[in-house]
């Protein structure tokens, strides 16, 4: 296959250095790094310091993971330690595939 | 409109509470409990309980935490900086606070706020060269150029010496956000390494010295291994062997040993290995160009090393020289015997020519006369080889014969009792069962020769001269105290006389060459060292004991052969003289000989004689019959009473007694006494009949 594999990207939005924010960022890198190497971009927002943005895209609850791209945009919310549902809600396979 | 009162407010106030506690519950039972914040209107958070107080109890955690680490940096006794990555220092620990206090004056109180980089640069006095490089190195871990960065620079105050070591690492985790800049005092260890190299540079220089010195010592140090291989040698080395030091290297020296030596140098090595060092071993050795050196060592054995180390000086040329001094002294006492020995040679020949005279007095056949003649001229030109012969000392080297010592020491006494003055009395103890010696029979006379003149001139007023010899085992208790004695048979030979002896001080001095008691012009200072060179050539010591005024003994002991010596031995006038009118004349002589002839001289020409032996004698005879007495002839070296007193005496009996002194050689001490107690005429000994007759003429007319 000659296509080139879709990068994927996501913003993070999180609550200063709350628990499961904190966890949150934990948990996507993790993710990233083992079933989306080299293919991801990431965006940390701290509601702390710029409210104005979680009121733009509509967030109201931290911490929110946003996939951007590829479409559909999807939400998750919560710390992200359910890596299962989570890959399924990004339609993404387990990294053994 | 009703008034809300406190306890309304209050009851309200707990509703709202537990409405926010219930949706804080709903908000977190929808979302499975992982929430954090929810936004209100305006987008700002509202941080849920729960977080709030996980947050707070993080932040404790981390305050605590700070805390800690700054107490850490505090007690950390490295100056210790935090700086961004334009070089603003951010934070400092307490060391570096109190450094930055302390040093105000150098341009060195960097404080937070300030950059680091540009006081680096700026920094100014002795030492300022490091700052550009120290500033660069920053730099360079601050654009992410290097992990580290390390300098180790001085920093010396007015009043002491420091060294720091500066070490900059990068701070931050995912993007460099500054540095740590670190300066350790590290003046210790390098106070430390200076020491270290000033001693390595110092020992550097000792060594090199020492090898110098080694090199240029006229005495070739050397050191050979266990199994006797030069591993070490000194320039002076080639001198010695004539190999050069490569060629000595690893090679055995037994190799080179003179082959007569080798069994000693095999046995002197086995005592140095087994811890006794020598100071003086000499042995021989065979240099590259054939020729035979002498060589002494001193050398000690290290256990530690396994080596033997040795210091070896050419003996040779000292060799050359002792003999050349053996020679020179055997000279000097053939010297000092020479006159005796002529004395008593012309005391033979004088009578041989005053007979001649006298025969030819009482011929008148002419074919007769002749052959007198004919002997008279052989006993003079006799006489003169004798001189001549006399006058001759030869010098020998040591050779190694096997010498019995009674029959030497017998001939010694022979000789000190032909030539000594009479006043000397010499006995001797000779045992017949001596043991043997090895060595050379001319430098054991030698040595016995001198011991006697020795005595002798301790003795200017007389006295008596005793040799004697014995066999004597030394066992190991004696060898044990004195380091020139073996254990082992010895044959000692001892010469005791009565003279002025000697205090410690100058017993110390007297093997010393050139050392001399006697005045100047009569001794060389070389006899006794000459002496003690011979006995140690053969192997031997020498004792002595004196004190002042109680004689000395001197005790030559000699490495013997125990087998007992066999008995057996092997040792040159007128007619027409005045003659006298009857005379009366007094000769005093202690030989036979020289009366005899003298008397028949005497009456052949009209005297009338008388004869004494001694002074003692003369004295006598010249009481009873002085009045008939018209001139004395006496000797001036006698037993009893000599010449001098003799003439005293007779002067007190009567002071116009004619005198003739007859004076010998070696006897200017009894003519010059002679003089002075009045005696006008001398009569040089030996005589001929003419120089007699002559004088006595001369004499009986005055």
């Amino acid at each position: 296959m000659s296509q080139t594999p879709a990068i994927y990207r996501f913003r993070l939005y999180v609550a200063g250095e709350g628990p499961n924010s904190l966890q949150a960022r934990a948990n996507l890198h993790a993710l990233c790094s083992e079933h989306l190497p080299d293919r991801h971009q990431i965006e940390i927002v701290d509601v702390v310091r710029e409210p104005r943005r979680a009121l733009e895209d509509n967030v109201l609850l931290t911490p929110t993971l946003v996939k951007l791209s590829p479409e559909p945009v999807r939400k998750v919310i919560g710390n992200l330690s359910q890596t299962p549902a989570i890959l399924q809600a990004f339609d993404l396979r387990p990294a053994s595939q | 409109m009703k008034v809300a009162t406190p306890q309304d407010i209050e009851k309200r106030v707990a509703e709202l509470i537990l409405t926010l506690f219930d949706t804080e519950q709903e908000l977190q039972a929808l979302t499975g409990g992982q929430l954090d914040a929810v936004a209100n209107a305006e987008g700002a958070p509202y941080l849920l309980l729960e977080a709030q107080a996980k947050l707070r109890a993080t932040e404790a955690i981390q305050r605590q935490a700070a805390e800690t680490q700054a107490a850490i940096l505090n007690a950390l006794p490295a100056h210790l900086a935090l700086i961004d990555p334009a070089g603003m220092i951010l934070t400092v620990n307490e060391s570096w606070r109190r450094f930055a206090l302390a040093n105000a004056a150098q341009n060195l109180a960097l404080g937070i706020g300030e950059n680091h980089l540009e006081m680096s640069e700026e920094a100014t006095g002795a030492y300022a060269g490091e700052g550009p490089r120290a500033t660069a190195g920053i730099r360079r871990v601050l654009q992410g150029e290097r992990k580290e960065f390390i300098l180790e620079y001085p920093c010396h105050s007015n009043t002491e010496q420091r060294w720091f070591r500066l070490m900059v690492s990068p701070f931050g985790e995912d993007r460099l956000v500054g540095a740590v800049v670190v300066h350790l005092d590290i003046t210790e260890r390098k106070l430390a390494e200076q020491a270290l190299r000033l001693n390595e540079e110092r020992f550097r220089q000792l060594s090199e010295q020492l090898a110098k010195v080694l090199d240029s010592s006229l005495d070739a140090i050397c050191a050979f291994d266990g199994e006797g291989r030069f591993i070490q040698v000194s320039a002076a080395c080639e001198k010695i062997w004539g190999y050069s030091p490569k060629e000595l290297m690893g090679t055995p020296y037994i190799d080179k040993v003179h082959p007569h030596d080798r069994a000693k140098t095999i046995e002197a090595a086995v005592q140095i290995m087994a811890g006794k060092p020598t100071i003086n071993f000499e042995n021989r050795y065979v240099r590259k160009d054939g020729a035979t050196t002498y060589i002494v060592w001193s050398a000690w054995w290290s256990e530690a090393d396994q080596n033997m180390f040795c210091v070896a000086r050419d003996n040779t040329e000292r060799r050359k020289l002792e003999e050349q001094f053996l020679r020179a002294q055997r000279m000097e006492s053939i010297g000092t015997l020479a006159g005796g020995i002529a004395h008593d040679l012309n005391n033979m020949l004088a009578p041989i020519m005053m007979s001649i005279a006298l025969l030819k007095l009482q011929e008148t056949d002419h074919r007769r006369l002749d052959i007198l003649t004919t002997i008279e001229g052989s006993a003079r030109r006799g006489a003169d080889m004798v001189k001549q012969v006399l006058s001759f000392a030869q010098g020998v080297t040591g050779q190694q014969l096997e010498v019995r010592i009674g029959p030497l020491l017998a001939e010694v006494e022979k000789i000190v009792n032909d030539t000594f003055l009479k006043n000397i009395r010499v006995s001797s103890d000779i045992p017949m069962d001596l043991w043997t010696v090895q060595g050379d029979p001319t430098q054991l006379h030698q040595v016995l020769i001198n011991l006697c003149v020795n005595a002798r001139d301790a003795m200017p007023h007389g006295g008596s001269l005793r040799l004697s010899a014995s066999n004597l085992v030394l066992d190991e208790h004696y060898a044990g105290m004195n380091m020139e004695a073996r254990p082992g048979p010895y044959l000692v030979i001892q010469v005791e006389d009565t003279g002025t002896g000697m205090p410690p001080e100058v017993i110390d001095k007297i093997f010393e060459p050139f050392f001399t008691t006697k005045e100047v012009g009569k001794g060389t200072g070389l006899g006794l060292s000459t002496t003690l060179a011979i006995i140690k050539s053969h192997g031997g010591f020498v004792r002595v004991y004196s004190e002042p005024g109680a004689g000395t003994k001197f005790r030559v002991h000699l490495p013997a052969r125990t087998v007992r010596a066999k008995g057996g031995d092997d040792a040159p006038a007128k007619i027409d003289l005045p003659r006298g009118n009857g005379e009366l004349v007094l000769v005093v002589d202690d030989e036979a000989s020289v009366r005899q002839i003298t008397q028949q001289t005497l009456l052949a020409f009209g005297y009338r004689v008388l004869l004494a032996s001694d002074g003692v004698e003369a004295t006598a005879l010249y009481a009873v019959q002085r009045a008939d007495v018209s001139v004395v002839l006496t000797d001036m070296m006698m037993p009893l009473m000599d010449g001098p007193t003799t003439i005293q005496v007779l002067m007190r009996m009567n002071p116009q007694v004619r005198i003739i002194a007859a004076s010998g050689l070696n006897a200017n001490e009894m003519v010059a006494k002679a003089a002075s107690a009045g005696v006008m005429h001398f009569l040089p000994k030996p005589y001929t009949a003419e120089t007699m007759l002559q004088a006595l003429h001369m004499v009986l007319r005055s």
